[in-house]
Protein backbone atom coordinates (compact mmCIF):
# COMPACT_ATOMS: atom_id res chain seq x y z
CA UNK A 1 0.00 0.00 0.00
CA UNK A 2 2.81 2.17 0.99
CA UNK A 3 4.62 1.28 -2.22
CA UNK A 4 1.48 1.86 -4.20
CA UNK A 5 1.19 5.24 -2.63
CA UNK A 6 4.80 6.02 -3.49
CA UNK A 7 4.19 4.68 -6.97
CA UNK A 8 1.19 6.91 -7.41
CA UNK A 9 3.03 9.86 -6.01
CA UNK A 10 5.93 9.17 -8.33
CA UNK A 11 3.61 8.86 -11.31
CA UNK A 12 1.92 12.08 -10.36
CA UNK A 13 5.22 13.83 -10.01
CA UNK A 14 6.41 12.46 -13.34
CA UNK A 15 3.12 13.50 -14.91
CA UNK A 16 3.47 16.96 -13.49
CA UNK A 17 7.01 17.14 -14.77
CA UNK A 18 5.89 16.01 -18.22
CA UNK A 19 3.16 18.59 -18.16
CA UNK A 20 5.66 21.14 -17.05
CA UNK A 21 8.11 20.20 -19.77
CA UNK A 22 5.36 20.17 -22.36
CA UNK A 23 4.23 23.55 -21.21
CA UNK A 24 7.78 24.75 -21.55
CA UNK A 25 8.03 23.32 -25.03
CA UNK A 26 4.70 24.82 -25.83
CA UNK A 27 5.91 28.12 -24.54
CA UNK A 28 8.79 27.93 -27.00
CA UNK A 29 6.32 27.75 -29.81
CA UNK A 30 4.80 31.06 -28.86
CA UNK A 31 5.62 33.75 -31.31
CA UNK A 32 7.61 36.27 -29.36
CA UNK A 33 8.24 39.90 -29.91
CA UNK A 34 11.49 40.77 -31.39
CA UNK A 35 13.81 43.61 -30.70
CA UNK A 36 16.46 45.11 -32.72
CA UNK A 37 19.80 44.45 -31.15
CA UNK A 38 21.72 46.62 -33.49
CA UNK A 39 21.68 49.30 -30.89
CA UNK A 40 21.23 49.50 -27.17
CA UNK A 41 17.65 48.74 -26.38
CA UNK A 42 15.85 49.18 -23.15
CA UNK A 43 12.41 47.90 -22.49
CA UNK A 44 10.64 48.00 -19.25
CA UNK A 45 7.79 49.26 -17.21
CA UNK A 46 4.35 47.85 -17.56
CA UNK A 47 4.90 47.42 -21.24
CA UNK A 48 7.37 44.67 -20.67
CA UNK A 49 6.01 41.70 -22.57
CA UNK A 50 5.92 38.26 -21.16
CA UNK A 51 7.89 36.83 -24.04
CA UNK A 52 10.54 38.21 -26.21
CA UNK A 53 13.19 36.70 -28.36
CA UNK A 54 16.41 37.82 -29.87
CA UNK A 55 18.06 36.54 -32.97
CA UNK A 56 21.75 36.79 -32.26
CA UNK A 57 22.89 35.93 -35.77
CA UNK A 58 26.06 34.42 -34.42
CA UNK A 59 27.07 37.47 -32.52
CA UNK A 60 27.88 37.82 -28.88
CA UNK A 61 25.03 39.15 -26.91
CA UNK A 62 24.93 40.55 -23.43
CA UNK A 63 21.60 40.68 -21.71
CA UNK A 64 21.50 42.70 -18.56
CA UNK A 65 18.71 42.14 -16.25
CA UNK A 66 18.10 44.98 -13.90
CA UNK A 67 15.55 44.47 -11.20
CA UNK A 68 16.26 47.40 -8.97
CA UNK A 69 12.88 48.79 -9.84
CA UNK A 70 11.34 45.70 -8.48
CA UNK A 71 13.05 46.18 -5.20
CA UNK A 72 12.37 49.81 -4.93
CA UNK A 73 8.73 49.25 -5.55
CA UNK A 74 8.23 46.44 -3.13
CA UNK A 75 10.44 46.88 -0.12
CA UNK A 76 7.80 46.19 2.48
CA UNK A 77 6.25 43.10 1.14
CA UNK A 78 9.17 40.86 1.86
CA UNK A 79 8.98 39.26 -1.56
CA UNK A 80 12.12 38.25 -3.20
CA UNK A 81 12.75 38.77 -6.83
CA UNK A 82 12.88 35.57 -8.64
CA UNK A 83 11.71 34.08 -11.85
CA UNK A 84 12.93 32.17 -14.76
CA UNK A 85 13.92 32.53 -18.34
CA UNK A 86 13.23 30.13 -21.08
CA UNK A 87 15.89 29.91 -23.70
CA UNK A 88 15.69 28.17 -27.00
CA UNK A 89 19.06 27.95 -28.69
CA UNK A 90 20.43 25.98 -31.57
CA UNK A 91 23.97 26.61 -30.52
CA UNK A 92 25.91 26.39 -27.37
CA UNK A 93 25.90 29.26 -25.00
CA UNK A 94 27.20 30.00 -21.57
CA UNK A 95 25.71 31.96 -18.75
CA UNK A 96 28.04 34.15 -16.82
CA UNK A 97 26.73 35.20 -13.46
CA UNK A 98 30.02 36.26 -12.00
CA UNK A 99 29.07 39.91 -12.24
CA UNK A 100 25.93 39.45 -10.27
CA UNK A 101 25.83 41.85 -7.40
CA UNK A 102 24.19 39.70 -4.89
CA UNK A 103 24.01 41.00 -1.36
CA UNK A 104 23.22 39.21 1.80
CA UNK A 105 20.45 36.80 1.55
CA UNK A 106 20.96 35.61 -1.96
CA UNK A 107 20.22 32.04 -2.80
CA UNK A 108 23.25 30.02 -3.51
CA UNK A 109 21.70 28.74 -6.64
CA UNK A 110 20.99 32.19 -7.84
CA UNK A 111 21.28 31.17 -11.46
CA UNK A 112 20.41 27.76 -12.55
CA UNK A 113 20.59 26.71 -16.14
CA UNK A 114 18.81 23.52 -16.90
CA UNK A 115 18.76 21.80 -20.23
CA UNK A 116 15.24 20.65 -20.43
CA UNK A 117 15.85 18.26 -23.30
CA UNK A 118 13.81 17.86 -26.43
CA UNK A 119 13.56 20.54 -29.08
CA UNK A 120 11.97 23.86 -29.42
CA UNK A 121 11.20 26.21 -32.25
CA UNK A 122 11.06 29.98 -32.18
CA UNK A 123 10.38 32.41 -34.94
CA UNK A 124 11.89 35.84 -34.68
CA UNK A 125 13.05 38.33 -37.23
CA UNK A 126 11.58 36.06 -39.89
CA UNK A 127 14.02 33.43 -38.74
CA UNK A 128 12.70 30.14 -37.46
CA UNK A 129 15.19 28.32 -35.33
CA UNK A 130 14.77 24.82 -34.05
CA UNK A 131 16.93 24.35 -31.02
CA UNK A 132 17.08 23.05 -27.50
CA UNK A 133 15.13 24.50 -24.62
CA UNK A 134 16.88 25.69 -21.54
CA UNK A 135 15.48 26.79 -18.26
CA UNK A 136 17.23 29.48 -16.31
CA UNK A 137 16.04 30.00 -12.82
CA UNK A 138 16.80 33.32 -11.37
CA UNK A 139 16.50 34.62 -7.88
CA UNK A 140 18.04 37.47 -6.03
CA UNK A 141 16.76 37.84 -2.52
CA UNK A 142 15.75 35.55 0.23
CA UNK A 143 12.42 35.85 1.87
CA UNK A 144 12.12 38.46 4.54
CA UNK A 145 15.42 40.17 3.97
CA UNK A 146 14.06 43.15 2.19
CA UNK A 147 14.77 46.42 3.92
CA UNK A 148 13.84 49.66 2.27
CA UNK A 149 16.46 51.70 4.12
CA UNK A 150 19.40 49.55 3.19
CA UNK A 151 18.15 48.37 -0.14
CA UNK A 152 20.96 48.16 -2.60
CA UNK A 153 20.59 48.43 -6.30
CA UNK A 154 21.19 45.03 -7.63
CA UNK A 155 22.54 44.48 -11.06
CA UNK A 156 22.55 41.03 -12.37
CA UNK A 157 24.01 40.22 -15.68
CA UNK A 158 23.43 37.19 -17.76
CA UNK A 159 25.85 36.86 -20.57
CA UNK A 160 24.95 34.54 -23.35
CA UNK A 161 27.87 33.77 -25.52
CA UNK A 162 26.96 31.91 -28.60
CA UNK A 163 29.39 29.71 -30.39
CA UNK A 164 30.75 31.24 -33.49
CA UNK A 165 28.82 30.23 -36.54
CA UNK A 166 25.75 29.26 -34.57
CA UNK A 167 22.60 31.17 -34.27
CA UNK A 168 21.19 31.44 -30.82
CA UNK A 169 17.62 32.38 -30.42
CA UNK A 170 16.75 33.44 -26.96
CA UNK A 171 13.30 33.59 -25.59
CA UNK A 172 12.74 35.16 -22.26
CA UNK A 173 9.71 34.57 -20.21
CA UNK A 174 8.92 37.07 -17.59
CA UNK A 175 7.64 35.04 -14.72
CA UNK A 176 8.54 37.35 -11.94
CA UNK A 177 6.25 37.59 -9.03
CA UNK A 178 5.84 41.26 -9.39
CA UNK A 179 3.94 43.10 -12.03
CA UNK A 180 5.70 46.28 -11.18
CA UNK A 181 8.28 47.98 -13.30
CA UNK A 182 10.88 45.68 -14.61
CA UNK A 183 13.68 46.81 -16.85
CA UNK A 184 15.76 44.72 -19.12
CA UNK A 185 18.64 46.32 -20.88
CA UNK A 186 19.91 44.77 -24.04
CA UNK A 187 23.44 45.85 -24.55
CA UNK A 188 24.77 45.04 -27.97
CA UNK A 189 28.34 44.79 -26.86
CA UNK A 190 29.06 41.88 -29.09
CA UNK A 191 27.64 43.64 -32.05
CA UNK A 192 29.50 46.71 -31.14
CA UNK A 193 32.71 44.85 -30.80
CA UNK A 194 32.23 43.23 -34.11
CA UNK A 195 31.55 46.56 -35.64
CA UNK A 196 34.62 47.96 -34.05
CA UNK A 197 36.65 45.17 -35.43
CA UNK A 198 35.16 45.71 -38.83
CA UNK A 199 35.58 49.43 -38.44
CA UNK A 200 39.19 49.05 -37.45
CA UNK A 201 39.78 46.79 -40.38
CA UNK A 202 37.90 49.12 -42.66
CA UNK A 203 39.74 52.12 -41.30
CA UNK A 204 43.05 50.36 -41.76
CA UNK A 205 42.17 49.37 -45.29
CA UNK A 206 40.86 52.81 -46.07
CA UNK A 207 43.88 54.41 -44.50
CA UNK A 208 46.21 52.26 -46.51
CA UNK A 209 44.20 52.98 -49.63
CA UNK A 210 44.15 56.69 -48.90
CA UNK A 211 47.85 56.71 -48.17
CA UNK A 212 48.57 54.84 -51.37
CA UNK A 213 46.27 57.09 -53.34
CA UNK A 214 47.71 60.14 -51.66
CA UNK A 215 51.19 59.04 -52.47
CA UNK A 216 50.18 58.37 -56.02
CA UNK A 217 48.21 61.59 -56.27
CA UNK A 218 50.94 63.57 -54.59
CA UNK A 219 53.46 62.27 -57.03
CA UNK A 220 51.09 62.99 -59.87
CA UNK A 221 50.36 66.46 -58.53
CA UNK A 222 54.02 67.17 -58.00
CA UNK A 223 54.82 65.99 -61.49
CA UNK A 224 51.94 67.98 -62.94
CA UNK A 225 52.87 70.97 -60.84
CA UNK A 226 56.36 70.80 -62.13
CA UNK A 227 55.11 70.61 -65.66
CA UNK A 228 52.42 73.25 -65.13
CA UNK A 229 54.75 75.51 -63.25
CA UNK A 230 57.22 75.33 -66.05
CA UNK A 231 54.46 76.06 -68.55
CA UNK A 232 53.23 78.95 -66.43
CA UNK A 233 56.72 80.33 -66.09
CA UNK A 234 57.25 79.99 -69.81
CA UNK A 235 53.95 81.68 -70.55
CA UNK A 236 54.62 84.37 -67.98
CA UNK A 237 58.00 85.00 -69.44
CA UNK A 238 56.57 85.17 -72.91
CA UNK A 239 53.71 87.44 -71.86
CA UNK A 240 55.96 89.61 -69.77
CA UNK A 241 58.34 90.02 -72.63
CA UNK A 242 55.51 91.00 -74.91
CA UNK A 243 54.08 93.41 -72.36
CA UNK A 244 57.45 94.92 -71.65
CA UNK A 245 58.07 95.30 -75.34
CA UNK A 246 54.76 97.03 -75.95
CA UNK A 247 55.00 99.11 -72.79
CA UNK A 248 58.48 100.21 -73.68
CA UNK A 249 57.32 101.61 -76.94
CA UNK A 250 54.25 103.27 -75.54
CA UNK A 251 55.82 104.62 -72.39
CA UNK A 252 58.71 106.06 -74.28
CA UNK A 253 56.29 107.89 -76.51
CA UNK A 254 54.30 109.10 -73.55
CA UNK A 255 57.42 110.36 -71.86
CA UNK A 256 58.33 112.19 -75.00
CA UNK A 257 54.91 113.78 -74.98
CA UNK A 258 55.37 115.23 -71.50
CA UNK A 259 53.41 112.41 -69.87
CA UNK A 260 50.08 113.81 -70.81
CA UNK A 261 47.48 111.17 -70.43
CA UNK A 262 45.30 111.28 -73.44
CA UNK A 263 41.61 110.63 -73.02
CA UNK A 264 40.63 107.66 -75.04
CA UNK A 265 44.05 106.23 -74.88
CA UNK A 266 42.64 102.78 -75.07
CA UNK A 267 40.17 102.55 -77.84
CA UNK A 268 38.14 99.42 -77.69
CA UNK A 269 35.75 98.04 -80.13
CA UNK A 270 34.08 95.55 -77.91
CA UNK A 271 30.69 94.04 -77.62
CA UNK A 272 28.64 91.68 -79.62
CA UNK A 273 30.40 92.11 -82.89
CA UNK A 274 29.57 88.54 -83.57
CA UNK A 275 26.39 89.95 -85.01
CA UNK A 276 27.69 93.16 -86.48
CA UNK A 277 30.80 91.74 -88.02
CA UNK A 278 29.32 88.43 -88.93
CA UNK A 279 30.13 87.50 -92.47
CA UNK A 280 32.56 89.21 -94.72
CA UNK A 281 33.01 92.79 -95.69
CA UNK A 282 31.56 94.29 -92.53
CA UNK A 283 34.02 96.83 -91.36
CA UNK A 284 34.96 98.88 -88.37
CA UNK A 285 37.29 101.79 -88.86
CA UNK A 286 39.67 103.18 -86.30
CA UNK A 287 41.82 106.22 -86.58
CA UNK A 288 45.53 105.63 -86.59
CA UNK A 289 47.95 108.28 -85.48
CA UNK A 290 51.66 108.53 -85.90
CA UNK A 291 52.44 106.90 -82.60
CA UNK A 292 49.60 104.47 -82.41
CA UNK A 293 50.34 100.96 -81.33
CA UNK A 294 47.90 98.48 -82.67
CA UNK A 295 46.95 95.44 -80.69
CA UNK A 296 44.20 92.91 -80.71
CA UNK A 297 42.98 91.86 -77.30
CA UNK A 298 40.91 88.99 -76.14
CA UNK A 299 40.21 87.48 -79.47
CA UNK A 300 38.83 84.04 -79.57
CA UNK A 301 40.89 81.32 -81.02
CA UNK A 302 40.43 80.18 -84.57
CA UNK A 303 39.27 83.60 -85.59
CA UNK A 304 40.68 85.00 -88.75
CA UNK A 305 40.69 88.75 -88.74
CA UNK A 306 41.42 90.96 -91.68
CA UNK A 307 43.29 94.10 -90.88
CA UNK A 308 43.41 96.52 -93.75
CA UNK A 309 45.21 99.83 -93.52
CA UNK A 310 44.12 102.94 -95.37
CA UNK A 311 45.64 106.32 -95.89
CA UNK A 312 43.98 109.60 -95.13
CA UNK A 313 41.86 109.37 -98.27
CA UNK A 314 40.85 105.87 -97.32
CA UNK A 315 42.81 104.35 -100.11
CA UNK A 316 43.99 100.85 -99.34
CA UNK A 317 47.63 100.51 -98.41
CA UNK A 318 47.89 96.90 -97.37
CA UNK A 319 46.08 94.15 -95.55
CA UNK A 320 46.98 91.45 -93.12
CA UNK A 321 44.87 88.53 -94.11
CA UNK A 322 44.14 85.05 -92.99
CA UNK A 323 45.92 85.50 -89.79
CA UNK A 324 45.06 84.35 -86.35
CA UNK A 325 45.97 87.23 -84.16
CA UNK A 326 47.33 86.48 -80.78
CA UNK A 327 46.54 88.17 -77.53
CA UNK A 328 48.33 91.48 -77.11
CA UNK A 329 50.22 90.97 -80.29
CA UNK A 330 51.55 94.25 -81.56
CA UNK A 331 50.66 94.75 -85.19
CA UNK A 332 53.02 96.50 -87.51
CA UNK A 333 51.34 99.53 -88.98
CA UNK A 334 52.38 100.44 -92.50
CA UNK A 335 53.68 103.93 -93.05
CA UNK A 336 51.11 106.47 -94.08
CA UNK A 337 48.22 104.65 -92.44
CA UNK A 338 45.42 106.80 -91.13
CA UNK A 339 42.73 104.21 -90.70
CA UNK A 340 42.62 100.56 -89.95
CA UNK A 341 39.67 98.45 -90.87
CA UNK A 342 38.79 95.27 -89.06
CA UNK A 343 36.79 92.67 -90.76
CA UNK A 344 35.96 89.14 -89.96
CA UNK A 345 35.82 86.33 -92.39
CA UNK A 346 34.39 82.90 -92.18
CA UNK A 347 32.06 83.66 -89.32
CA UNK A 348 28.75 81.97 -89.57
CA UNK A 349 27.46 82.08 -86.05
CA UNK A 350 28.04 84.64 -83.38
CA UNK A 351 29.31 82.42 -80.55
CA UNK A 352 32.55 81.94 -82.39
CA UNK A 353 33.28 85.56 -81.98
CA UNK A 354 31.86 86.57 -78.68
CA UNK A 355 33.62 89.59 -77.29
CA UNK A 356 36.55 90.66 -79.37
CA UNK A 357 38.41 93.76 -78.40
CA UNK A 358 40.44 95.75 -80.82
CA UNK A 359 42.78 97.99 -79.03
CA UNK A 360 44.76 100.86 -80.34
CA UNK A 361 47.28 102.23 -77.94
CA UNK A 362 47.12 105.81 -78.95
CA UNK A 363 50.37 107.35 -77.93
CA UNK A 364 49.93 110.64 -79.64
CA UNK A 365 52.26 113.40 -78.65
CA UNK A 366 51.12 115.90 -76.07
CA UNK A 367 50.46 118.84 -78.38
CA UNK A 368 48.42 116.75 -80.74
CA UNK A 369 46.42 115.39 -77.85
CA UNK A 370 45.89 118.84 -76.38
CA UNK A 371 44.74 120.19 -79.72
CA UNK A 372 42.40 117.29 -80.17
CA UNK A 373 41.07 117.82 -76.70
CA UNK A 374 40.48 121.52 -77.28
CA UNK A 375 38.87 120.96 -80.63
CA UNK A 376 36.69 118.20 -79.31
CA UNK A 377 33.20 119.69 -79.41
CA UNK A 378 31.44 116.57 -78.35
CA UNK A 379 29.51 117.59 -75.25
CA UNK A 380 27.03 114.76 -75.31
CA UNK A 381 26.32 113.54 -71.86
CA UNK A 382 27.64 116.64 -70.17
CA UNK A 383 24.21 117.82 -69.15
CA UNK A 384 23.31 114.53 -67.57
CA UNK A 385 26.62 114.41 -65.74
CA UNK A 386 26.09 117.91 -64.37
CA UNK A 387 22.59 117.01 -63.31
CA UNK A 388 23.87 113.91 -61.60
CA UNK A 389 26.39 116.02 -59.72
CA UNK A 390 23.90 118.65 -58.70
CA UNK A 391 21.27 116.14 -57.75
CA UNK A 392 23.67 114.25 -55.59
CA UNK A 393 21.84 113.29 -52.45
CA UNK A 394 24.65 114.55 -50.25
CA UNK A 395 23.95 118.08 -51.47
CA UNK A 396 20.20 117.92 -51.17
CA UNK A 397 19.92 118.96 -47.56
CA UNK A 398 18.66 122.51 -47.75
CA UNK A 399 17.70 123.46 -44.25
CA UNK A 400 18.89 125.58 -41.38
CA UNK A 401 21.76 127.94 -42.06
CA UNK A 402 22.06 126.73 -45.63
CA UNK A 403 18.46 127.62 -46.36
CA UNK A 404 18.68 131.15 -45.02
CA UNK A 405 22.01 131.89 -46.73
CA UNK A 406 20.97 130.47 -50.04
CA UNK A 407 17.47 131.95 -49.81
CA UNK A 408 18.28 135.08 -51.89
CA UNK A 409 20.01 132.96 -54.50
CA UNK A 410 17.11 130.57 -54.60
CA UNK A 411 14.76 133.50 -54.90
CA UNK A 412 16.70 134.97 -57.81
CA UNK A 413 16.77 131.57 -59.38
CA UNK A 414 13.03 131.25 -58.94
CA UNK A 415 12.53 134.44 -60.94
CA UNK A 416 13.22 132.45 -64.06
CA UNK A 417 10.36 130.08 -63.31
CA UNK A 418 7.67 129.95 -65.91
CA UNK A 419 4.22 130.97 -64.92
CA UNK A 420 1.92 128.37 -63.46
CA UNK A 421 -1.66 129.01 -62.36
CA UNK A 422 -2.12 129.57 -58.66
CA UNK A 423 -4.52 127.31 -56.88
CA UNK A 424 -5.53 128.25 -53.35
CA UNK A 425 -7.91 126.49 -51.06
CA UNK A 426 -10.08 129.09 -49.32
CA UNK A 427 -10.51 128.22 -45.68
CA UNK A 428 -13.98 127.71 -44.17
CA UNK A 429 -15.56 127.74 -47.61
CA UNK A 430 -13.58 124.69 -48.62
CA UNK A 431 -13.41 125.57 -52.27
CA UNK A 432 -10.48 126.10 -54.58
CA UNK A 433 -9.60 129.45 -56.05
CA UNK A 434 -7.62 129.06 -59.27
CA UNK A 435 -5.98 132.11 -60.76
CA UNK A 436 -4.74 131.60 -64.32
CA UNK A 437 -1.66 133.26 -65.76
CA UNK A 438 -2.50 136.88 -66.50
CA UNK A 439 -0.60 137.09 -69.78
CA UNK A 440 -2.43 134.09 -71.17
CA UNK A 441 -5.76 135.54 -70.09
CA UNK A 442 -4.97 138.88 -71.65
CA UNK A 443 -3.92 137.14 -74.84
CA UNK A 444 -7.26 135.39 -74.86
CA UNK A 445 -9.28 138.56 -74.40
CA UNK A 446 -7.25 141.43 -75.89
CA UNK A 447 -4.71 139.72 -78.16
CA UNK A 448 -3.96 142.88 -80.14
CA UNK A 449 -2.97 145.00 -77.18
CA UNK A 450 -0.84 142.51 -75.26
CA UNK A 451 2.18 142.55 -77.64
CA UNK A 452 2.26 146.32 -77.62
CA UNK A 453 1.92 146.49 -73.89
CA UNK A 454 4.52 143.77 -73.38
CA UNK A 455 6.98 145.44 -75.70
CA UNK A 456 6.58 148.74 -73.89
CA UNK A 457 7.08 147.24 -70.47
CA UNK A 458 10.00 145.07 -71.46
CA UNK A 459 11.58 147.90 -73.35
CA UNK A 460 11.29 150.19 -70.37
CA UNK A 461 12.88 147.60 -68.08
CA UNK A 462 15.72 146.96 -70.49
CA UNK A 463 16.19 150.68 -70.89
CA UNK A 464 16.47 151.14 -67.16
CA UNK A 465 18.91 148.25 -66.91
CA UNK A 466 21.09 149.66 -69.63
CA UNK A 467 21.14 153.07 -67.96
CA UNK A 468 22.23 151.45 -64.72
CA UNK A 469 24.91 149.48 -66.51
CA UNK A 470 26.21 152.64 -68.07
CA UNK A 471 26.21 154.29 -64.66
CA UNK A 472 28.11 151.38 -63.17
CA UNK A 473 30.69 151.54 -65.92
CA UNK A 474 30.98 155.30 -65.53
CA UNK A 475 31.48 154.97 -61.81
CA UNK A 476 34.22 152.45 -62.47
CA UNK A 477 36.08 155.07 -64.41
CA UNK A 478 36.38 157.26 -61.33
CA UNK A 479 39.84 156.49 -59.87
CA UNK A 480 38.82 157.32 -56.31
CA UNK A 481 35.56 155.44 -56.42
CA UNK A 482 36.11 152.29 -54.39
CA UNK A 483 32.64 151.48 -53.21
CA UNK A 484 31.57 147.93 -53.79
CA UNK A 485 27.95 146.98 -53.82
CA UNK A 486 27.19 143.63 -52.37
CA UNK A 487 24.07 141.63 -52.07
CA UNK A 488 22.60 142.13 -48.64
CA UNK A 489 21.99 138.70 -47.37
CA UNK B 1 20.07 128.97 -73.27
CA UNK B 2 21.04 131.97 -71.17
CA UNK B 3 18.32 131.06 -68.78
CA UNK B 4 19.67 127.53 -68.43
CA UNK B 5 23.20 128.80 -67.91
CA UNK B 6 22.00 131.13 -65.19
CA UNK B 7 20.06 128.38 -63.49
CA UNK B 8 23.14 126.19 -63.65
CA UNK B 9 25.36 128.89 -62.16
CA UNK B 10 22.97 129.51 -59.31
CA UNK B 11 22.58 125.82 -58.67
CA UNK B 12 26.33 125.39 -58.50
CA UNK B 13 26.71 128.31 -56.09
CA UNK B 14 23.88 126.99 -53.96
CA UNK B 15 25.36 123.52 -53.85
CA UNK B 16 28.82 124.83 -53.05
CA UNK B 17 27.42 126.82 -50.17
CA UNK B 18 25.62 123.71 -48.99
CA UNK B 19 28.87 121.77 -49.08
CA UNK B 20 30.80 124.44 -47.21
CA UNK B 21 28.16 124.90 -44.57
CA UNK B 22 27.41 121.22 -44.11
CA UNK B 23 29.51 120.77 -40.93
CA UNK B 24 28.13 123.94 -39.30
CA UNK B 25 24.65 123.01 -40.34
CA UNK B 26 25.14 119.59 -38.81
CA UNK B 27 26.23 121.11 -35.50
CA UNK B 28 23.25 123.49 -35.42
CA UNK B 29 20.89 120.69 -36.34
CA UNK B 30 22.14 118.49 -33.52
CA UNK B 31 22.67 121.02 -30.74
CA UNK B 32 20.18 123.78 -31.59
CA UNK B 33 17.33 122.00 -33.28
CA UNK B 34 14.79 124.74 -32.56
CA UNK B 35 17.07 127.43 -33.98
CA UNK B 36 17.63 125.25 -37.00
CA UNK B 37 13.87 124.92 -37.45
CA UNK B 38 13.45 128.68 -37.27
CA UNK B 39 16.08 129.22 -39.96
CA UNK B 40 14.46 126.55 -42.06
CA UNK B 41 11.12 128.33 -41.79
CA UNK B 42 12.69 131.54 -43.11
CA UNK B 43 14.24 129.67 -46.00
CA UNK B 44 10.96 127.96 -46.73
CA UNK B 45 9.26 131.36 -46.78
CA UNK B 46 11.59 132.55 -49.51
CA UNK B 47 11.04 129.32 -51.39
CA UNK B 48 7.28 129.74 -51.09
CA UNK B 49 7.48 133.31 -52.31
CA UNK B 50 9.68 132.15 -55.16
CA UNK B 51 7.01 129.78 -56.34
CA UNK B 52 4.79 132.77 -57.15
CA UNK B 53 7.61 134.77 -58.78
CA UNK B 54 6.85 133.35 -62.18
CA UNK B 55 3.19 134.23 -61.84
CA UNK B 56 3.95 137.81 -60.71
CA UNK B 57 6.49 138.46 -63.47
CA UNK B 58 4.07 137.03 -65.99
CA UNK B 59 1.45 139.41 -64.67
CA UNK B 60 3.75 142.32 -65.50
CA UNK B 61 4.01 140.92 -69.03
CA UNK B 62 7.76 140.52 -68.65
CA UNK B 63 9.21 137.97 -71.03
CA UNK B 64 11.66 135.30 -69.92
CA UNK B 65 14.44 136.94 -71.88
CA UNK B 66 14.00 140.18 -70.01
CA UNK B 67 13.95 138.39 -66.71
CA UNK B 68 17.15 136.59 -67.63
CA UNK B 69 18.66 139.89 -68.64
CA UNK B 70 17.58 141.35 -65.34
CA UNK B 71 19.32 138.57 -63.45
CA UNK B 72 22.42 139.01 -65.55
CA UNK B 73 22.33 142.68 -64.72
CA UNK B 74 22.32 141.89 -61.02
CA UNK B 75 25.19 139.52 -61.46
CA UNK B 76 27.07 142.17 -63.35
CA UNK B 77 26.23 144.81 -60.79
CA UNK B 78 27.56 142.65 -57.99
CA UNK B 79 30.68 141.38 -59.71
CA UNK B 80 31.88 144.16 -61.96
CA UNK B 81 32.65 146.70 -59.17
CA UNK B 82 34.58 144.01 -57.33
CA UNK B 83 36.68 143.30 -60.37
CA UNK B 84 37.30 147.00 -61.05
CA UNK B 85 38.05 147.69 -57.42
CA UNK B 86 40.51 144.79 -57.35
CA UNK B 87 42.29 146.12 -60.39
CA UNK B 88 42.44 149.58 -58.87
CA UNK B 89 43.81 148.14 -55.66
CA UNK B 90 46.49 146.25 -57.53
CA UNK B 91 47.42 149.38 -59.47
CA UNK B 92 47.55 151.39 -56.26
CA UNK B 93 49.85 148.81 -54.67
CA UNK B 94 52.00 148.79 -57.75
CA UNK B 95 52.35 152.57 -57.68
CA UNK B 96 53.19 152.50 -53.98
CA UNK B 97 55.82 149.86 -54.47
CA UNK B 98 57.21 151.65 -57.49
CA UNK B 99 57.78 154.79 -55.45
Amino acid sequence: MKNDFKYIIKKVIIGLLIIFVLSLINSCQVHAETFDINSNTTIGGYNLPNYWSIYTAGRNLVVKYNDYQLYSQMPETGYASFGYFNVCANGSFTVNNSSADCNDGCFNNEFQVVNLGGTCSITADNQTITGFPYYIFYSVKEWGFINADTLPIVYDTLTFTSTAGYNVLLEFRNNFLSNDDLYVNFASNGRLQELQEQTNSLIQNQTNSIINNNNSNTNSIINNQDSNTQDIIDNQNSNTEQQIESQKVCQSEIVDSSSIEIPGKYLYASGSYGTDLQGTGITKYFNIFEDSILKVKDTTNDTNIYLCFYNQNKNLISCIEERTLLLDQVINIPNGSSYVRFSINGMTTSPYFDKPKFEILNCKNGNQALNDNINDDNVSGAESQVNDLLNNSSFQDNSGIQSIITAPLNFIQSLSNTCSPISITIPYINSNLSIPCIKQELNNHIPTIVPVLSTAINGFVIYRILIDIVAIVKSAREPDEDRIEVLDL
Amino acid sequence: MINKILIGIFKIITKLIAVILAPINLLVTNFLPNFNSMLTVVGNFFSQVGTYAGFILDSFLLSNEVVSFLILYWVFKLTFPIAVSSIKLIVKWYNSLKV
